[in-house]
C-alpha cells in the first residue's frame, strides 16, 4: 500500500468529498493560496476556485458564525481553524449555536459542519499555540469529536465527518502532518465510535488519543522486552466513544492507563477512566491511571516543553508499577 | 510422633496488624493444658490473658517477652511429650528464628517467619521497609478482581490475613489463597482424625459403620429471615441460633426422646472452629435466648456451621460421640444470570447404633423443610 503523509490524506479527503458533493466548501484563515500554515490544503483553490475555498480576514467568530448560518441552510462547510488555542473565540458560535440548533428547533434545522483544527504541544509555539482543549468542545451535547492517531485515520474520518448531517470537530496533532502512513487508493470510510486495536495484550491496556497512540505503542515496545503484554487502543473518535471495545480489553487485562496531551485535570482521561472503573470494577486488579499533560500553561522553553507530555518512558514505568501490583497511593 | 500445635499470635482486635508479647505464663518445657492460661498479649488497647489451645508440653518459644509480633505468628509450640521438647532454635522447623528459651526475640518482628510449613515458599518476602498497609477499619485490602474471584470460588481472603501475607492482594494471590485453604481444610480433616474436641465420649463410637445423608436447600429463606428480624424487630441472631432451633426440633419429631436434647454447636472461621457451646432443648427456647446445657451433658448432636466458610463439607474420618450434622452455604448460585441465589447444605453423619436409617433420613427431611421455610416452623 502507498504511503502518504497525514497532511496529503486529509487533503485527499477534502478534496475528494467536495468533488463528490458541490455544497462542500471550505472556510477559515491563510486556506487559499496560502494552503494554511501546514500547507495541509494546497493545490485546492487552484482544482476548485475561491468561491468553495474561502479566506477569510482574521476574525474567527465572524467566519464560524457565518459557516454554522451557511450550514443551517444547506450548505456543507469545513471550517478551517489555524490553531485550536483559537477555539475560544469561537466557542458561542459552535457551543450554543451549532451544537444546539438541531434540538432547539425540534430537528427542522441541522449543522451538517466540520470544524477542523489542531491539538499538541512540543513545537516551540508557547501557550497560546500548543494547547489540546479538545475536552472543551466533548464536553458539550451535540458536537461529535474526532482524534485521528496516523494518515489513515485522518482520512478516513475526515471524509465521515464532511457526511454526517451534525457538527463535527476534528483535531489533527501538528506535530504528524509530516507522518506517513499507509493510506488505500480506494475510497473507504472510518465509522464513528469504532476504535481500533492497534496491538492486542494481555496484562495491560494502553489507550491513547492523536499522537498518544504512538507514545503508547512505544511504551508497548518497551514493556514487551520486560515480558509485559500491553495491549493498545486508539478510540478513534471520542465522541461518541466505543465504551464497548475499551471495557472489554480492561476487562481482559484487568489493568489501564489512559493517555491523552490534554491537561490531566478535568479532562478526557479523567471521563474515560471513570467509565472503566463504573463499568469493569470488578475485573479491576489495579487503579484505571490517567496520563494528560502537566496542569501548566505550556512553556515556551524547550527544555520545560518535552517536561509536560506523556513520554513512552513514562507510560512504560507506570505500566510496570501497576503490572507489579505496587500500591500506588498509600 | 504427633504434629506439634503451632501456638501463634492471636488477632484480639478487627484491625489488630501485631500483638506484644507481655510474658509466657509457663516455663519452657512445662506441661500446659488446654484451655489455661498461656500468654498475655499487649495490643492497643488492652492486655489480655491467652489460653493455651492444646494439652502438652511448651516447647520451642520463637517470641520473648516484650517482642511485637505480627498476628498469625507462631510464637512457640505445644508438643505432646516431654521428651519432644526443644528449646527455641527450632528443631521443628528448619527456617525458624534463631532464637532462645528465655528471651526467643526474633531479631525483626516486622520480618516474615515461617507461619506454615506448607506453605513457606509461596508467601510474598514482606521486607522491614514494608509497611502492611491494613486499612485501620480492618477491611481487607484487595483489588476488586481478586474479591470477585475470590467469592466465584468461595475462598476467604481473611486466610492471607492471618498468614501475614502483605497486602494489597491482586488476582496473582488467588493461587496461595488456593493452597492455604486447603491446606485448611486438610488441618481440619487432621484434626478431626485425631479426635473430636467436643468431649470425653470423643472417638468412643469408633466401631459401627457410618451413615451420611446430605440435601440442598435454597439459602434465601433463612436469609431473608434473620434479616427482617435484624432490620424489622432490631433482633441481630446468630445463624447458629436458628440451625440450633430447627436441628433439635427436626431431631425431636424424628425420634422423640424422651430426655432433654443437648446441641453442641461450633462455628467454623478464618482460624478454625470458634469454642463449641452446649445448647439444652434449644427449639424449645426463645431463639434469641438459646439456654446453655449442664457441663459435661452428652450431646444428642453435634452441630458444625461451616456458613461462614469457604468449606462445603466435612466428614469426619472416625466416629462421633452423637450424630453429626454439618451446615455449609454454596455460594455458586447467583452468578449465571442471578436466578439461583445461594444455597445451604446439610448433612448428617451418623453411626448405626445412634440413629436408624428411617430417623436419620427424618431427620435430614424435617431440616431441610423448616430451612426452606423458617416462619411455617417457628410459630
Amino acid at each position: 500500500m502507498r504511503e502518504i503523509t497525514l497532511s496529503k490524506a486529509v487533503n485527499e479527503a477534502i478534496a475528494e468529498e467536495m468533488r463528490r458533493d458541490p455544497c462542500v466548501f471550505v472556510i477559515g484563515e491563510d486556506v487559499a493560496e496560502a494552503g494554511t500554515p501546514f500547507k495541509v490544503l494546497s493545490g485546492l483553490v487552484e482544482e476548485f476556485g475561491t468561491d468553495r475555498i474561502i479566506d477569510t480576514p482574521i476574525s474567527e467568530p465572524g467566519f464560524m458564525g457565518l459557516a454554522v448560518g451557511s450550514a443551517m441552510t444547506g450548505m456543507r462547510p469545513i471550517v478551517d481553524l489555524m490553531f485550536g488555542d483559537f477555539l475560544f473565540l469561537v466557542m458561542d458560535q459552535l457551543c450554543n449555536q451549532a451544537a444546539k440548533t438541531h434540538y432547539m428547533s425540534g430537528g427542522k434545522l441541522s449543522v451538517p459542519l466540520v470544524l477542523r483544527t489542531n491539538l499538541g504541544a512540543t513545537r516551540r509555539s508557547a501557550a497560546q499555540h500548543s494547547q489540546s482543549l479538545h475536552a472543551l468542545v466533548a464536553h458539550i451535547p451535540g458536537l461529535k469529536v474526532a482524534m485521528p492517531s496516523s494518515a489513515y485515520e485522518a482520512k478516513g474520518l475526515m471524509k465521515t465527518a464532511i457526511r454526517d448531517n451534525n457538527p463535527v470537530v476534528i483535531f489533527e496533532d501538528k506535530l504528524m502532518y509530516q507522518d506517513k502512513a499507509g493510506v488505500p487508493e480506494e475510497e473507504y470510510l472510518i465509522p464513528f465510535g469504532v476504535a481500533n486495536i492497534k496491538r492486542e495484550g494481555t496484562d495491560i491496556t494502553l489507550i491513547g488519543t492523536s499522537s498518544m497512540v504512538q507514545v503508547a505503542e512505544k511504551a508497548a515496545l518497551i514493556l514487551e522486552a520486560e515480558g509485559i503484554s500491553a495491549e493498545v487502543i486508539d478510540p478513534r473518535t471520542i465522541v461518541p466513544l466505543d465504551e464497548a471495545t475499551l471495557l472489554a480489553s480492561v476487562r481482559k487485562t484487568s489493568r489501564a492507563i489512559v493517555i491523552d496531551e490534554g491537561h490531566q485535570s478535568y479532562g478526557i482521561t479523567g471521563e474515560i477512566a471513570s467509565r472503566l472503573n463504573e463499568k469493569a470494577f470488578y475485573h479491576l486488579d489495579a487503579p484505571v491511571c490517567r496520563m494528560g499533560a502537566m496542569d501548566v500553561p505550556v512553556p515556551f522553553s524547550p527544555a520545560l516543553e518535552d517536561l509536560t507530555v506523556p513520554t513512552p518512558e513514562g507510560v512504560a514505568a507506570l505500566a510496570r508499577r501497576l503490572v507489579a501490583g505496587e500500591m500506588l497511593h498509600g | 510422633m504427633a504434629k506439634p500445635h503451632e501456638v501463634i499470635m492471636p488477632a484480639l482486635g478487627m484491625a489488630q496488624e501485631t500483638g506484644i508479647l507481655v510474658r509466657w505464663l509457663v516455663e519452657p518445657g512445662a506441661a500446659v493444658t488446654k484451655g489455661s492460661p498461656l500468654i498475655e498479649v499487649e495490643t492497643d488497647k488492652a492486655v489480655q490473658e491467652v489460653e493455651a489451645q492444646a494439652d502438652g508440653f511448651l516447647s520451642d518459644l520463637r517470641a520473648g517477652a516484650g517482642d511485637e509480633v505480627p498476628v498469625g505468628e507462631v510464637i512457640g509450640l505445644i508438643v505432646a511429650a516431654a521428651g519432644d521438647v526443644t528449646e527455641g532454635s527450632g528443631a521443628a522447623e528448619a527456617e525458624a528464628e534463631p532464637a532462645t528459651a528465655t528471651n526467643a526475640a526474633a531479631p525483626n518482628t516486622q520480618e516474615e517467619t515461617s507461619v506454615s510449613t506448607k506453605s513457606d515458599t509461596n508467601i510474598k518476602s514482606a521486607h522491614n521497609d514494608a509497611i502492611h498497609p491494613l486499612d485501620p477499619s480492618g477491611r481487607i485490602l484487595a483489588s476488586p478482581k481478586l474479591r470477585r474471584m475470590a467469592d466465584d470460588a468461595g475462598l476467604d481472603l481473611a486466610l492471607l490475613v492471618a498468614h501475614g501475607h502483605p497486602q494489597p492482594y491482586h488476582a496473582a494471590d488467588l493461587d496461595l489463597l488456593r493452597q492455604l485453604t486447603q491446606a485448611a481444610a486438610e488441618d481440619l480433616a487432621a484434626d478431626l482424625a485425631a479426635g473430636p474436641a467436643t468431649g470425653p465420649a470423643a472417638g468412643a463410637t469408633s466401631g459401627p459403620a457410618l451413615g451420611h445423608i446430605s440435601a440442598r436447600v435454597p439459602a434465601a429463606p433463612c436469609d431473608g429471615f434473620l434479616a427482617r428480624m435484624r432490620e424489622d424487630a432490631g433482633l441481630d441472631l446468630a445463624p447458629m441460633a436458628l440451625w440450633a432451633s430447627f436441628a433439635a426440633s427436626a431431631l425431636r419429631a424424628a425420634t422423640a426422646p424422651e430426655s432433654p436434647l443437648v446441641v453442641t454447636a461450633a462455628v467454623l472461621g478464618p482460624e478454625g472452629f470458634a469454642p463449641t457451646t452446649a445448647l439444652s432443648n434449644p427449639d424449645l427456647a426463645r431463639l434469641s435466648v438459646q439456654p446453655e446445657a449442664p457441663e459435661g451433658a452428652t450431646p444428642s448432636l453435634i452441630l458444625r456451621d461451616l456458613t461462614a466458610s469457604a468449606l462445603t463439607g466435612l466428614r469426619p474420618a472416625s466416629g462421633l460421640a452423637a450424630p453429626a450434622l454439618t451446615l455449609a452455604r454454596d455460594r455458586n448460585g447467583g452468578r449465571n444470570g442471578g436466578s439461583d441465589g445461594d444455597s445451604l447444605l446439610v448433612a448428617l453423619d451418623y453411626a448405626a447404633d445412634q440413629l436408624d436409617e428411617d430417623a436419620a433420613l427424618a431427620v435430614i427431611t424435617g431440616l431441610a423443610a423448616r430451612l426452606a421455610d423458617p416462619l411455617t416452623y417457628l410459630v
